[in-house]
């Protein structure tokens, strides 16, 4: 293509040729399906569906903007079509462009025949742009005798099948190699003292300088509050040690999956990819592997108690010297001191007493992926639009889909999904017509750090508003998520003194939808419908219920048998249907009861 | 998979309350941990049976604990005074449960099999032995020779106690800081593999198998 006839004759510069293979292999990469008709398969793909963006998530998005007034196109007849041309003529950069035309950009899909309508053309062009930026910056453009070549790590192509390779992993080999790194930042700190919640502040700033630094924000494809996914060349030109560095120097551990891969065969979805190819016997390159990056730690750390050193309380991963403070003596390392000396958040909770509720809302990776490709798979296999694609076709839609765009709109969504909780929960009444959280009683310790909120409980209606408030935007933002959601819920409700390190390590392993805890009285963690039944249900029933329940749990306490109990339910099954089936989904009678007391309008627990 | 040339001895611990702590937080917390350190039955079998070359390590069984916490106040017997109450974490039977259990695997050695006796003894480990924490049950389960694997660590250990326990490479390390008497009164932190490093090694060390690619670096 670089050298080809036709593009000479068209492109005389052979420095725009080369930047346009490298966009058209950006946009190869970036496309959630495959552009397969460029390795001659003819796929017949859907009808076109509709003009708007299909998001798998939320499958009536386009029809409800469209109802609010919003359309896709920012044109409406040749005049202004002709005008967002000159726009484009005369704009500065993408950004420029972006801010003009986003808001119809989000709701334009990439392609618009069923199944590629997935991914928004804002989406799609931020990513080709961010993946083109990054193959420019580590290419350059050479003579070879009378030809032109781009090299990359000293491999010289003129095609976009010779540096991608093909999309059938048994076929053409390519020649450049790149890496997709999906890094969850961790700390080793233990959370004893308010000020240790400035971690979180620390980790949010070094992930968004990282995100808008001139050098690396390409390299970031999305990022989230702990996540960073980054697309970056081989170890030998880039080495994650000191591209990190900044994080590694301020103590963070990160933990990454790093596919090392030629470009066609590079997708988000790791895993799945690694297996499939696998299975075939294949020589060209696709490893995967799992690694931590951490700064140096000495083989042995010498506590020297004439000089009041030791190994640092907090992280016990550096040598600490003793700080005393309110006549606490503790050995903390500088890294942590300095966390420490970094400000007072949430200063409001010092002065509470009863209750406070910890929440968290978590968006897990991994299960996202999963939850996509279930998605995609369903939207092939079920969707009206694609009754008249053959079933080969439609398993080589699901084989070669790359989520990698997909899951960059998701991401955005879950960020809409934060702000608006961070909104909304101000906006909750009570019976009085009250707001029942303020300023004062509902923290978010760290601006801008939405995933995170400490509040007081001054009774069960509180901690219900807050798992209310959850549903119902979860239910707005990602409707099709409700049964197997990648966003989570965790509640850690306990005296305001109560150790904050045992709340943040609940917090942060919620194994369910809704995760709720009451230490020593309570552990529980359902999905939407278990929640809906224990709210409508349970805590609706009258003082029967809660009688019944009480006995329930005397006559598991004193049998230890959980037939017993069974058998107890089973005789009051009328009486109390939904509690059969609460406990034939797993939940114990008490977790029920905990339940019921916790979220009780006098709280009891 | 493969064999491996390596013989543990298979012990058992039952106990009703037992804290194998952190280092105390902000004055005020000592969480406790999940597994049982080399570190922690080096001392537990030194000071029960005077043993010094006993190599083991040891791991709760899931579903058989839940965590708790005991609040109290330490004594400073110089000025007599209570300092600030300390709340401690540990571990105590799950619900329905009779015990918390754990698993202890020793490199077999002429010392660790003294210890194989056909009846069960008492050991204590962990913090606060005088309120009765740690007090164990611990019993015999026969010998064990298990196959290399690749995966996920399970517990701690040293990083120069690796080879003893039979550790063929480790590919990603997970490091964490593990006390070391080097006297009656002092000692070091000395740095050691911590959960989540993964290894190739005995299937007794291993949680979660690792199947990826990873390059010989060590």
């Amino acid at each position: 293509m670089l050298n080809s006839q036709e593009a000479t004759k068209y492109i005389p510069d052979p420095q725009i040729r080369g930047d346009v293979l490298l966009t058209k292999i950006a946009d190869g990469i970036s496309a959630a399906i495959s552009r397969l008709e460029l390795y001659g398969k003819r796929i017949q793909k859907g009808d076109q569906v509709g003009e708007g963006i299909y998001k798998l998530w939320n499958t009536k998005f386009y029809e409800k903007k469209r109802n609010a007034g919003q359309y896709w196109s920012p044109f409406t007849d040749i005049e202004s079509l002709k005008g967002m041309f000159r726009y484009i003529d005369s704009c500065s950069d993408h950004q420029d462009f972006f801010n003009k035309y986003g808001k119809h950009l989000t709701l334009t899909p990439e392609d618009k025949t069923a199944p590629g309508n997935i991914v928004s053309l804002y989406t799609h062009l931020e990513l080709v742009g961010k993946i083109f930026r990054t193959l420019k910056k580590h290419s350059r453009l050479q003579l070879r005798n009378t030809q032109k070549f781009l090299i990359y790590n000293n491999q010289p192509i003129k095609s976009v099948q010779e540096a991608s390779g093909h999309i059938d992993p048994e076929k053409a080999q390519g020649k450049w190699i790149f890496r997709l790194v999906n890094c969850d930042i961790k700390f080793s700190q233990s959370l004893s003292r308010l000020q240790d919640l400035n971690i979180f502040r620390k980790k949010a700033d070094l992930i968004r300088s990282f995100s808008d630094n001139e050098n690396t924000k390409d390299y970031v494809l999305f990022f989230t509050d702990d996540f960073m996914s980054l697309f970056i060349p081989k170890e030998d030109e880039i080495q994650i040690y000191n591209l990190l560095g900044t994080f590694l120097k301020a103590g963070f551990i990160i933990d990454y999956r790093e596919m090392e891969a030629e470009l066609n065969l590079l997708t988000s979805s790791m895993e799945r990819a690694y297996v499939k190819f696998h299975s075939l016997s294949s020589t060209r390159h696709l490893k995967l592997y799992e690694k931590r990056a951490a700064s140096e730690f000495p083989q042995e750390i010498k506590p020297i108690t004439s000089r009041n050193q030791n190994i640092c309380d907090s992280c016990q991963m550096r040598l600490g010297i003793e700080r005393i403070k309110d006549r606490i003596h503790e050995y903390l390392c500088d890294t942590c001191y300095e966390i420490r000396e970094m400000g007072e958040p949430a200063r409001e909770y010092a002065g509470w007493d009863g209750k406070a509720g910890w929440m968290k809302i978590t968006l897990n990776q991994e299960q996202l992926l999963k939850r996509l490709q279930g998605l995609y798979e369903k939207y092939v296999d079920t969707h009206i639009s694609m009754q008249s694609v053959n079933s080969n076709d439609k398993a080589e839609l699901k084989g070669t889909f790359r989520p990698l765009a997909v899951q960059m709109d998701f991401v955005k969504d879950y960020k809409l999904l934060l702000q608006a909780f961070n909104n909304q929960i101000y906006e909750i009444k009570d019976e009085d017509g009250n707001s029942l959280f303020t300023q004062e009683n509902y923290l978010f310790p760290i601006e801008g750090y939405h995933e995170f909120g400490i509040f007081k409980v001054n009774s069960g209606e509180d901690i219900l508003a807050v798992i209310d408030l959850f549903y119902n935007l979860l239910k707005e933002y990602f409707p099709e998520c409700l049964k197997d959601s990648p966003i989570k819920l965790s509640l850690s409700i306990a005296p305001v003194k109560h150790p904050y390190q045992v709340h943040w390590r609940f917090l942060s392993m919620p194994e369910n939808i809704i995760n709720i805890q009451s230490p020593g009285s309570l552990k529980l963690s359902i999905d939407i419908d278990q929640f809906k039944l224990l709210k409508d249900k349970i805590r609706r029933e009258d003082a029967k219920l809660s009688y019944f329940l009480h006995r329930l749990a005397d006559i598991e306490i004193e049998t230890k048998s959980e037939m017993s109990v069974m058998l107890e339910i089973l005789n009051n099954r009328k009486k109390f249907p939904v509690l059969l089936k609460l406990v034939q989904d797993g939940l114990s009678v008490h977790q029920i009861l905990g339940f019921y007391k916790l979220t009780h309008k006098v709280n009891v627990l | 998979m493969s064999l491996l040339n390596k013989t543990f001895l298979h012990f058992e611990i039952e106990t009703q309350a037992i804290a194998i702590g952190e280092r105390i937080k902000g004055g005020t917390f000592r969480p406790c941990l999940e597994t049982i350190p080399t570190s922690t039955l080096r001392g537990s079998f030194k000071d029960y049976f005077g043993l010094t070359d006993v190599l083991a390590i040891g791991y709760f069984r899931e579903n058989t604990y839940q965590r708790d916490i005991f609040t109290y106040a330490q004594v400073d017997t110089f000025l007599g005074t209570a300092k600030l109450p300390i709340s401690m974490e540990y571990l105590k039977p799950a619900d329905g449960t009779r015990a918390v259990e754990a698993d202890i695997y020793l490199v077999k050695n002429k010392t660790a099999e003294s210890l194989v006796i056909m009846y069960p003894t008492e050991i204590s480990m962990g913090a606060l032995k005088s309120k009765g924490f740690g007090r164990c049950k611990l019993t015999y389960r026969g010998e064990a020779n298990p196959n290399s694997k690749l995966g996920y660590l399970k517990g701690c250990l040293l990083e120069d106690e690796c080879k003893a326990f039979g550790i063929k490479r480790v590919i990603m390390p997970c490091y964490g800081y593990l006390f070391y008497p080097t006297s009656e009164i002092s000692g070091v932190y000395k740095r050691g593999l911590f959960q989540g490093s993964i290894i190739e090694g005995p299937e007794i060390l291993i949680g979660k198998e690792y199947k990826y690619d990873y390059k010989n670096t060590g």
